[in-house]
């Protein structure tokens, strides 16, 4: 009989709390008798100290003894045969090329298949860990039993973000226990994946062997890797859309594509796709559409990327404030963007005019515009941003290239003459740095999208540079005058306008299911965008009107696309693996359990009968 | 010694003529004689237990002893006999006696004025007691929870002559002591105080005390041809005095 949990016994010292309580005499409470020679002799025997009395031959106090001793052993987890020192530790690919159906039914359900039947081989006493591959690793059960995994292996499900085989080997590593004189032998990482994840870097030989199940047979697969939409030039009565169709598999395809707007088809195509190689589909949408498809038919292993949809920039005339002492640069920048109405207002004039985007330039009113805002050169106790110092002649440098702020543009080939830097406060985040610290925020602060700039771009002669107005747009378009973006990636927090006085916000996923929502500060963010397909949000208004705005998510990365399986090399142990001579055997903590509900029923019984 | 008539017969010769019915005769032209049956006039002297015990319980004990004592005097007084209230409570003055159902007020504002504040031994205050007139019949109401108990006292009465009755009163906490923890119990007279744990083995043990307590009290009466009765102080007052009382012979 081994112990799972010997730490357990430790709450047997619990015990003596409760012997102290029986020790300990309890102040009497005083009650009038009429007739005290009638209880002479039934008296207690008091001892020299008031506080303390003999042991009572207490029938409660040996039940909840017994009791106490029962819920221990329950949670010591006894074993029949020993606990097992090897140890097991199972990853599970949850990326988006799991749902290729090159495989019955998908990759994932061939991966939960196997993982099952690895677990069903193995004894009770087994230490064995499940941790699910997901876009940020998630474990799904820690050192169980079989029965405990085979149930938790029902809870996966495959996503659509990418994921990183690095982050998840990084888990199971700090997973692994530690072992007297090192790890058993049969100790084990296995990885079920179909191969498709970028190569783990940085992380050395692990102190158990990996070793890579690969699932997955075929990598045919097509499909929308970009689709654009965007004014026409010359034309005003109709946008310009642009996708591009890859073929992932070895061989030359032929694929119908179908365009659609706003559900109705536009057009169909049959394009010859050459072996991994990409076609370029020009059409055109009409003026009106709100939402272009594009849509594969024939048949691949991965349906997810096999259809995209983007919701169309709209077109209708949006307003910006600019409030500058110095606005010539800015008022440039942002009157060549198309659709773009500019106001510019003197600091000392301000008034907020309602706009969409409000550009406040070395300036912040004491109580913040309603629309979109860009901070530039933010001072000292602004109230909004904490500038920590200043840094002379730095560059910039990104923490994620792929940031929309920083699209088309390299940071580090922009130099300053003078930057602020930055604290980060809870809505914000930081997009690039100095050397010295943030220099460049986005978050959202009470419903709307906050940009700020820790520099003023003039004082570099950044507006002498394409990085300027490319920097502008960028802002422009993350701050959105339709409030959606046109391109989502899974996984991506959406923030949308609401109308004012809503009374009902609803969200529609892709899989049809329905959400009430709130909003907060006439904003409302949509996370958990982890479904591809269109999401729908419905606004109810007093009058009973219902406005409707919707916004898709696409699998757009070639990564991910990319389904052909491929198998990773297994991975020796950084050590020598310890021979394995324990005989694992069920835990029986059930019956004890059982025993100790017993007990305290009968303790229970006592309590009312006396 | 009283007279009260019964009932009428046809005269006879040698009848005493003082006993013939000349109304009757008047309207019926016929001699009667009445027949009358003469009784003796006995007083009843109510003692009241007003020790400190009585004052427990609820209901209340000497509120109960209040109410039996109103009942029986207020018999007492509608037959014109003689009633004395006798306060137990070592305090000595007794009431002066009542007669006639018009001072029934006075009984009930006699015995308002009672409290339970004694603390000397029973036996001793009726051994003490002389009645100013003739014994009569003497009715104790008391708990009789009395360390040495109460026979000396009932003997004493006995002896001079008193028919004697005793009703026991005693409350449900009494009876049935509530379990749960330990207590300190203090003697609400001797101020005696014991260290006791209310489980069931004590209160089981202390319900038979009790038992064979009032069983010894009986026993006794019955063997000195005393009327005893035991009263819950829960028992509704008509119960006791139609049921209880009569059950016991002292109503008839």
């Amino acid at each position: 009989l081994t112990l799972g949990q010997p730490w357990a016994l430790a709450l047997l010292l619990l015990a003596l709390p409760i012997v102290l309580i029986y020790l300990l005499r309890a102040h009497p409470r005083r009650r009038q008798t009429t007739a005290a020679f009638l209880w002479r002799g039934l008296e207690q025997q008091m001892s020299a100290s008031a506080n303390w009395r003999r042991p009572p031959r207490s029938l409660a106090l040996l039940l909840q003894l017994l009791a106490l001793a029962a819920s221990v052993a329950a949670l010591a987890q006894p074993s029949l045969g020993e606990r097992s020192s090897r140890q097991l530790i199972y990853l599970l690919d949850a990326s988006p090329s799991m749902q290729a159906t090159d495989v019955y039914p998908n990759r994932f359900e061939a991966a939960r298949a196997a993982i099952r039947a690895e677990v069903e081989q193995l004894r009770d006493g087994e230490d064995i860990t499940l941790i699910a591959l997901e876009a940020h690793p998630r474990p799904l059960v820690a050192s169980a039993e079989p029965s405990d995994v085979l149930r938790a292996l029902g809870t996966a499900e495959p996503g659509a973000r990418p994921v990183s085989l690095r982050d998840g080997l990084a888990m199971a590593s700090e997973r692994i226990r530690p072992a007297l004189g090192g790890p058993r032998e049969g100790s084990q990482i296995v990885v079920f994946t179909d191969g498709t994840l970028e190569p783990p870097a940085g992380i050395g030989p692990l102190a158990l062997p990996v070793r890579f199940m690969s699932i997955g047979q075929a990598g045919g697969n097509q499909g929308v890797s970009s689709l654009q939409v965007r004014q026409a030039q010359g034309q005003t009565a109709q946008l310009s859309g642009f996708a591009v169709i890859t073929n992932y598999a070895d061989a030359p395809v032929r694929a119908p594509v179908r365009v659609a707007a706003d559900d109705l088809p536009l057009q169909t195509h049959e394009l010859d796709l050459p072996a991994r190689g990409r076609a370029q589909l020009p059409f055109d949408v009409p003026l009106a559409a709100r939402s272009v498809t594009v849509a594969l038919g024939g048949r691949d292993h991965l349906p997810l990327d096999d259809r995209a949809e983007i919701t169309v920039p709209e077109n209708r005339p949006r307003t910006a404030l600019l409030v500058s002492r110095s606005p010539e640069a800015w008022e440039q920048a942002l009157s060549s963007l198309p659709s773009l109405e500019v106001t510019t207002q003197a600091p000392g004039a301000y008034r907020d005019i309602g706009s969409e985007i409000v550009v406040l330039d070395g300036f912040l009113p004491p109580r913040l515009p309603s629309g979109q805002i860009v901070v530039v050169n933010p001072t000292p106790g602004n109230g909004l941003v904490e500038v920590l110092g200043e840094t002379r002649d730095v560059r910039l440098r990104p923490l994620d290239g792929r940031q929309p702020l920083l699209r088309s543009l390299d940071p580090t080939a922009i130099h300053l003459v003078k930057a602020s830097r930055l604290g980060v406060p809870r809505w914000a985040n930081t997009v690039a740095e100095t050397a010295a610290g943030p220099a460049i925020l986005q978050g959202e602060l009470e419903g709307r999208r906050v940009v700020v700039i820790g520099f003023d771009p003039l004082v570099s002669g950044l507006e002498k540079l394409i990085s300027f107005p490319i920097l502008v747009a960028n802002i422009v378009d993350f701050l959105g005058g339709s409030g959606a973006d046109p391109y989502v990636p899974p996984g991506q927090t959406v923030t949308l306008a609401l109308v004012p006085d809503a009374v009902q916000v609803e969200l529609e996923r892709p899989d049809g299911r329905h959400e009430t929502i709130s909003s907060r500060g006439g904003g409302v963010r949509i996370e958990n965008t982890g479904q591809v397909g269109r999401y729908t949000l419905r606004q109810r208004l007093p009058s009973g009107e219902v406005q409707a705005r919707s916004f898709s998510v696409n699998l757009f990365g070639e990564r991910e696309a990319d389904i052909a399986p491929h198998q990773i090399a297994d991975w020796p142990a950084a050590g020598v693996l310890l021979a394995d001579a324990s005989r694992p055997g069920p835990i029986v903590w059930i019956p004890f359990a059982a025993l100790a509900l017993a007990i305290l029923g009968a303790e229970w019984t006592h309590f009312v009968r006396s | 010694m009283s007279t009260d008539f019964v009932d009428y017969r046809p005269y006879l010769p040698g009848d005493d003529v003082r006993q013939i019915d000349w109304n009757a005769y008047g309207r019926l032209d016929e001699l009667f004689v009445k027949l009358t049956e003469a009784r003796e006039r006995l007083p009843l002297y109510l003692f009241l237990d007003c020790s400190a015990s009585m004052g427990t319980g609820e209901p209340n004990k000497l509120d109960t002893a209040r109410q039996i004592a109103a009942a029986l005097g207020f018999v007492a007084l509608a037959r014109g006999d003689s009633l004395e209230i006798v306060r137990l409570d070592g305090s000595g003055p007794v009431f002066r006696p009542l007669r006639g159902k018009q001072r029934f007020r006075e009984l009930i504002a006699a015995l308002s004025t009672l409290q339970a504040v004694g603390a000397k031994p029973l036996d001793l205050e009726i051994e003490g007691f002389r009645p100013n007139g003739p014994a009569g019949q003497a009715v104790l109401i008391s708990d009789l929870l009395q360390p040495n108990g109460c026979q000396r006292g009932l003997e004493a009465l006995a002896r001079t002559g008193f028919q004697v009755s005793v009703i026991q009163v005693l409350s449900p906490q009494e009876l049935e002591p509530p379990p749960g923890g330990d207590f300190e119990l203090q003697d609400v007279e001797s101020d005696e105080r014991l260290q006791v744990g209310m489980s069931t083995q004590a209160i089981w043990t202390y319900q038979t005390r009790l038992a064979h307590w009032c069983a010894d009290v009986k026993r006794y009466c019955a063997r000195r041809n005393l009327h005893y009765a035991r009263v819950r102080t829960d028992q509704p007052l008509e119960w006791v005095m139609l049921v209880k009382l009569r059950q016991a012979g002292m109503l008839t």
